[in-house]
């Protein structure tokens, strides 16, 4: 059902807090937060519950010396001050939020409110007190009988799903029971009929004769006193406990009860209970006869008619087939006049895939992202970060000065830009966000050999957690602009594709490619240069009129903003690299020789070609398909046998640079 | 809840009240003296917040002054209720700077000064001075309510009644405004303008308040201005804010502020609104309710007394030969013994003035003869502050009598007003130290003026209150307030008559004509009751001023349970340009109607 999403918090800022020196955030409804261990997504939610979990005592919301940032040298004697603001938005449809909460409101348009925690000392002490305050109003405070209209629950990673579900305070399945208000004289009655029915089976002479042996038993330890007397009953039938009673039973033929089945299958349960306990009631799916009698006779009830059908106990039920501006005026007209004041919860879930099978991790995950509840989680799993919407990440990384957090909730790309880098994280199973640097690559050859490269230089990537990105000749930008907005450093490889200018007729203008460069050539130019021209532009990096023409001078301005540019494509780089070295030369010749199913003249031809620097005639013979090579399985060949020797300056100089980035991190 | 039983049995008995009482859409009640309109609003108030309105959702209650508001939340508080979430009881100013202001203004570009500085009203004085010269107008030519009145009027809404604008007070409206906003500051017509303005344009505000309040409640709605007016027509066209207004047009003798009948009447006659009246006077013998209805000049004022009385209803005609002085005597001389040999405690009588001046000429001889008295208008202004004063003076005498929450709330507030920022543990000090000293007080319980120095000093309220945006004349209201119980009228009080403030013990009660509303009383004596003294004799020709001086006498009576005097005097002696000149005025137009209303009764008396 289509009802307006639920309040989010849309901005969290931290100052001083734990692992956070001042950290400032935007965040969209539903958010996935990703992180190494020990990074501090538990503080970030930490941060959230001062001001808004119900749960927290009064003594929680005291911090200590250790709850400011690490960096701040004896805080407490200095006068550091914890300051965490969020905003909230997407609360202004719902009248309940509104009335509690209208004094917090910093803006209209967008309609958002804002409500700050602070820690500081009382003047001229060094003791401390928090206030928790609404908008820009310090003398206004936000308290419990705010947060009961709108909180944050936080579901642990370590969660005792078993006893949650047991516990009748707790369980999600009594909270749903509550929300109904069911009648007690209809629950007294069918109480009645229970006992009498049950009553049956303590008429078996069996239990008879057992209840007798155990009174007997007993009274032999106690004496007769008030409270010896022990009777077998069947079902607690107190119409105040009797709903308790009810238990969820799992399977379609053989029920089990929830202890018995499976932790994972109780995680899923238990989550989606909560998520439907949390659900924005406004508009109710049952009405009680005289709760209806009792809106019909308002002005606009007409609706009510419209949307709801008698049941054949006489109380309302909601129709399935409601169109959305029927929904929006109903929800409207039960916002005003009935309303179940319940508020809202923004739920967090730690590590929702804990237990589950990966299926299960992306139904659950789908669940979630579904509900109008705004959902916050942390999670390890490649499942869930590979369907999560790029704009949802909330990626915490650690570095000298405490834990960054980036979030993509203000991404800005084209619908297409989005499914490209979408399609690629799904199949990548999300690694690009687990990285702590990448190298950003063009293509399958690049992928083989440049592990290798970076290993041969003595800076292997996995040591650091650096990850090669394959783009598939796609255009870098999205992901330029991703790794951007998640501050993981990158640097990207690119091919310099070498071409001349030919005239052509009058005023034509023609691109000559796979050529090699001669002195004599006066008008040339790197495709892979005018590319990377064009996008640091486009991105606002550059300002156009301050790129050199001079090729070199553009190599070391791009090679600041992390792009490196070879001359003509890898394969021929690296063969430039290695002309002259014939151990280099050999290893080429000798894997082109085992790949090519061509002729023994073939294999003479192409070591006479390397040998003369006939490159391009070199690269076609691996690329033609006649030979059966092809650049991909060449590459991994080559990816074994390599030498130091074959690696081309900008590749080595990218590798030298992300490996200085992700220290300098750290 | 036996209190809230009980009164609900008792307006069953009345269909009208009970009409009002039960109406679920937004309603406007006619409400004549005496018909029980604040049990009524109050019972309703009760209703919708344990039956209709689920928390924390709440709603409003405000009306002009801040009497009305003391009256019905102590009546509210008989009824059983406590404080919740959104739940606004209170005067109209202080709804608008709460509930509009603050939280929004901020939010807006209207111009509106913030934090919000109130000018003093001498400085309101001097600005309104300087620009009536600036102007080069005759002082005499506009006077500062006038320019008020302007200025309430100079707003622009739904409603539809005209009003005729006076030239030279618009004039001076516009420069004094433009003048006060230049120097940062507001008054209160600028705090209602402001906050009408937001409700009219912002929907996110109206939002807020529909949220907030879906019941909006207005007592004692005749006395609302043009912009108050509009703002309850802005909401209730709007939003889904249901109203309930509360009033009398013929009690509407407040004109000077801009307050006419005409818009409970728009209201009332709006098809969307359901109309309702109350009939039933439980106040007055009926006739006294026919005699109050005479000066009215009206039709369709039907009312009847739900009241039975042992006695018969009287009225007395009485003629003095020279001078305000001689009625003055007859009260003393022959009235007032009149009544006690009668059996009619002092309380129960009430002696109507036109000024305040005539008042403190009356009390000269009242303290020569003795007679104590009681005056319902002081020096000094029954201000917020006051207010509380009063109720810190009730809970020293008895600690039940009052809520220490709700009087250290009141405080805390002050305190934050004049941008204090207290913690958790910083509030229990604040509370404990309120505590102690008003526990300390009670050695000063003999002497009001003792203890009003000692709550000052050790509350350092001149210092809070210093150069406060807020409550810019407090010091100064204060200041009088401690002459008044040093040299004043309550040079004898003590705490406890304090705290009793409004409540006449066997004094008779001195009030002007204006400041009797609300008041009853079994006798009520009419003073100056001469042709061109009332009516004024400039108003006898003004078709809308005459009306209200007619609202005036009507209210005059209606504050009679039983007995009705009306003296006036043969001979008046006064300076004129052309020197010392006597006059022989006739009766009032009032005095002759209803003697001659009295006459075809035959029921004269005297």
């Amino acid at each position: 059902m289509e009802t307006p999403n639920s309040p989010y918090i849309s901005r969290v800022k931290i100052k001083n807090f734990r692992n956070f020196k001042h950290e400032d955030i935007s965040l969209s409804h539903k958010q996935v937060i990703i992180g190494e261990n020990n990074v501090g997504k538990t503080n970030l939610l930490r941060a959230i519950q001062l001001i808004l979990d119900p749960k927290l005592s009064d003594e929680d919301r005291y911090l200590n010396e250790s709850d400011f940032y690490d960096g701040l040298e004896d805080p407490m004697n200095n006068g550091e001050v914890i300051e965490i603001v969020i905003d909230i938005k997407s609360y202004e449809h719902n009248k309940t939020v509104l009335s509690m909460l209208s004094d917090a409101t910093i803006s209209t348009n967008p309609a958002t409110l804002r409500l700050t925690y602070h820690y500081h000392p009382i003047p001229n002490t060094t003791d401390y007190v928090y206030t928790i305050f609404q908008g820009d109003r310090p003398e206004i405070p936000f308290n419990h009988s705010h947060r009961k209209y709108l909180n944050f629950k936080v579901i642990n990673a370590i969660r005792d799903v078993e006893n949650e579900m047991k516990n009748t305070r707790r369980s999600p399945i009594n909270k749903l029971l509550k929300q109904y208000e069911i009648e007690k004289e209809e629950l007294s009655e069918i109480a009645e009929k229970l006992k009498e029915q049950s009553n049956d089976i303590l008429t078996i002479d069996e239990l008879v004769d057992l209840e007798s042996k155990i009174n007997n038993r007993f009274i032999d330890v106690l004496g007769t006193q008030p409270y010896s007397k022990i009777s077998l009953e069947t079902v607690d039938v107190d119409p105040n406990r009797i709903l308790n009673t009810l238990k969820l039973m799992v399977g379609e033929e053989k029920q089990r009860p929830t202890s018995e089945t499976s932790l994972g299958i109780n995680n899923i349960l238990y989550i989606s209970l909560i998520l439907l306990a949390l659900e924005d009631k406004t508009i109710p799916t049952l009405l009680k006869k005289d709760v209806y009698d009792e809106l019909i006779i308002e002005n606009d009830s007409k609706i009510l008619a419209d949307c709801y059908v008698k049941s054949s106990k006489g109380n309302y039920l909601l129709k399935e087939d409601i169109d959305k501006q029927e929904l929006s005026d109903l929800y409207r007209f039960m916002d005003n006049y009935h309303s179940d004041n319940e508020g809202f919860t923004i739920l967090a879930i730690e590590e929702p895939e804990a237990h589950l099978h990966p299926t299960f991790q992306r139904i659950i995950y789908k669940d979630v992202m579904k509900n109008n509840t705004s959902v916050l989680m942390t999670t390890h799993s490649p499942y869930i970060t590979s369907v999560a919407p790029l704009d949802s990440i909330v990626h915490l990384r650690t570095t000298i000065h405490g834990t960054k957090i980036h979030t993509t909730a203000n991404l800005d790309l084209t619908p297409k830009e989005i499914k490209d880098l979408e399609r690629f994280i799904d199949v990548k199973r999300g690694e690009l966000y687990f990285g702590k640097g990448v190298i950003l690559i063009e293509g399958i050859a690049e992928e083989y050999l440049i592990p290798k490269f970076a290993e041969l230089i003595g800076k292997p990537l996995d040591l650091k957690g650096i990850i090669c990105c394959n783009i598939n000749s796609t255009n870098f930008k999205p992901f330029v602009k991703f790794l951007d907005l998640l501050g993981i450093p990158y640097v990207a490889i690119t091919d310099g594709d070498y071409y001349i200018e030919e005239k052509v007729g009058e005023n034509e203008i023609n691109k000559k490619f796979h050529i090699m460069h001669e002195d004599s050539y006066s008008k040339f130019g790197y495709l892979g240069n005018d590319r990377i021209r064009d996008l640091l532009v486009n991105l606002q990096k550059i300002e156009e009129s301050k790129i050199p023409k001079d090729h070199n001078k553009q190599d070391d301005l791009f090679s600041e903003f992390g792009f490196y540019i070879g001359e003509y494509t890898m394969e021929i780089d690296i063969m430039i690299a290695s002309s002259g070295n014939d151990e280099c030369n050999i290893i080429i010749c000798n894997i082109f020789n085992d790949l090519t199913v061509g002729g023994d003249k073939q294999k003479e031809n192409f070591q006479n070609e390397l040998i003369d620097q006939k490159y391009w005639s070199c690269l076609r013979k691996i690329e033609n398909s006649n030979n059966r090579v092809g650049k991909g399985r060449f590459a991994q060949r080559l990816s074994i046998d390599s030498q130091k020797e074959h690696i081309p300056p900008y590749i080595k100089n990218a590798i030298d640079v992300i490996y200085k980035l992700v220290d300098k991190e750290d | 809840m036996e209190t809230y039983l009980n009164k609900l049995e008792q307006i069953k008995n009345d269909p009208y009240q009970f009409t009002a009482f039960k109406s679920n859409i937004s309603t406007v009640v006619k409400a004549g003296p005496g018909s029980g309109k604040t049990t009524v609003l109050t019972l309703k108030i009760m209703r919708l917040l344990n039956e209709n309105i689920t928390p924390p959702r709440g709603l409003a209650c405000i009306t002009y002054n801040k009497e009305a508001v003391k009256e019905f939340t102590k009546r509210l508080t008989e009824l059983g209720y406590s404080k919740r979430n959104n739940v606004f009881l209170g005067t109209v100013h202080a709804f608008c700077i709460a509930e509009v202001i603050s939280p929004f203004a901020h939010l807006y570009d209207y111009n509106i000064p913030m934090p919000l500085k109130i000018v003093t009203e001498k400085q309101k004085r001097q600005i309104f001075a300087k620009i009536v010269s600036q102007l080069n107008y005759n002082p005499k030519e506009v006077k500062i309510n006038e320019m008020d009145k302007e200025r309430t009027l100079n707003i622009d809404g739904i409603s539809s009644i005209e009003v005729e604008p006076y030239d030279i007070a618009l004039n001076v409206a516009k420069e004094y405004e433009k003048k006060l906003h230049s120097m940062g500051m507001v008054d209160f017509i600028d705090i209602v303008k402001y906050a009408t303005l937001l409700i009219q344009n912002e929907e996110y505000v109206r939002n807020c308040l529909e949220a907030k309040f879906p019941w909006l409640l207005i007592d004692e709605y005749q006395d609302l201005g043009k912009p108050l007016h509009e703002m309850v027509l802005s909401l209730f066209n709007k939003t889904n804010i249901k109203i309930f207004a509360v009033g009398d047009p013929d009690q509407s003798i407040y004109s000077f502020n801009g307050a006419i009948p005409d818009y409970l009447n728009e209201l009332f006659n709006n098809p969307n609104i359901k109309p309702v009246e109350l009939k039933v006077n439980y106040r007055s013998h009926q006739e006294i309710i026919d005699a109050s209805v005479v000066g009215l000049n009206q039709l369709g004022r039907n009312y009847s007394s739900g009241s039975s009385f042992d006695k018969e209803a009287e009225f007395h005609f009485i003629t003095c030969e020279e001078e305000l002085e001689d009625q003055y005597q007859k009260i003393i001389n022959q009235i007032i013994p009149d009544c006690k040999q009668k059996g009619i405690p002092l309380e129960e009588i009430c002696i109507l003035f036109q000024s305040a001046k005539q008042i403190r000429n009356m009390s000269r001889y009242l303290n020569d003869a003795n007679i104590p008295y009681y005056v319902s208008k002081f020096d000094f202004k029954r201000s917020d502050i006051v207010i509380w004063l009063e109720k810190c003076a009730a809970w020293t005498v008895s600690n039940s009598s009052e809520s220490f929450t709700r009087l250290f709330e009141f405080w805390i507030t002050l305190l934050q007003k004049h941008s204090q920022v207290f913690s958790s543990d910083e509030l229990i000090v604040k509370r404990k130290r309120l505590f102690t000293i008003l526990t300390n007080s009670t050695i000063h319980l003999n002497f009001l003026n003792n203890w009003l120095s000692y709550i000052i000093q050790k509350l350092e309220l001149y210092t809070i209150l210093n150069d406060s945006n807020v409550y810019p004349d407090e010091i100064d209201n204060l200041k009088i307030l401690l002459e008044v119980s040093q040299d004043g009228n309550f040079h004898d009080y003590d705490v406890s008559k304090f705290s009793n403030l409004g409540k006449p013990l066997n004094q008779i009660t001195l009030s002007t004509r204006h400041s009797a509303k609300g008041l009853e009383f079994e006798v009520v004596i009419i003073l100056g009751m001469e042709k061109g003294n009332f009516p004024f004799y400039l108003n006898e020709n003004d078709p809308d001023k005459l009306n209200e001086d007619r609202r005036v006498f009507f209210v005059c009576v209606s504050r009679a349970k039983r007995v009705c005097y009306l003296l006036r005097s043969k001979k008046f002696t006064k300076m004129t340009r052309y020197g010392l000149k006597t006059f022989f005025p006739q009766p009032s137009m009032f005095w002759e109607e209803l003697y001659q209303s009295r006459h075809i009764n035959n029921h004269i008396l005297n």
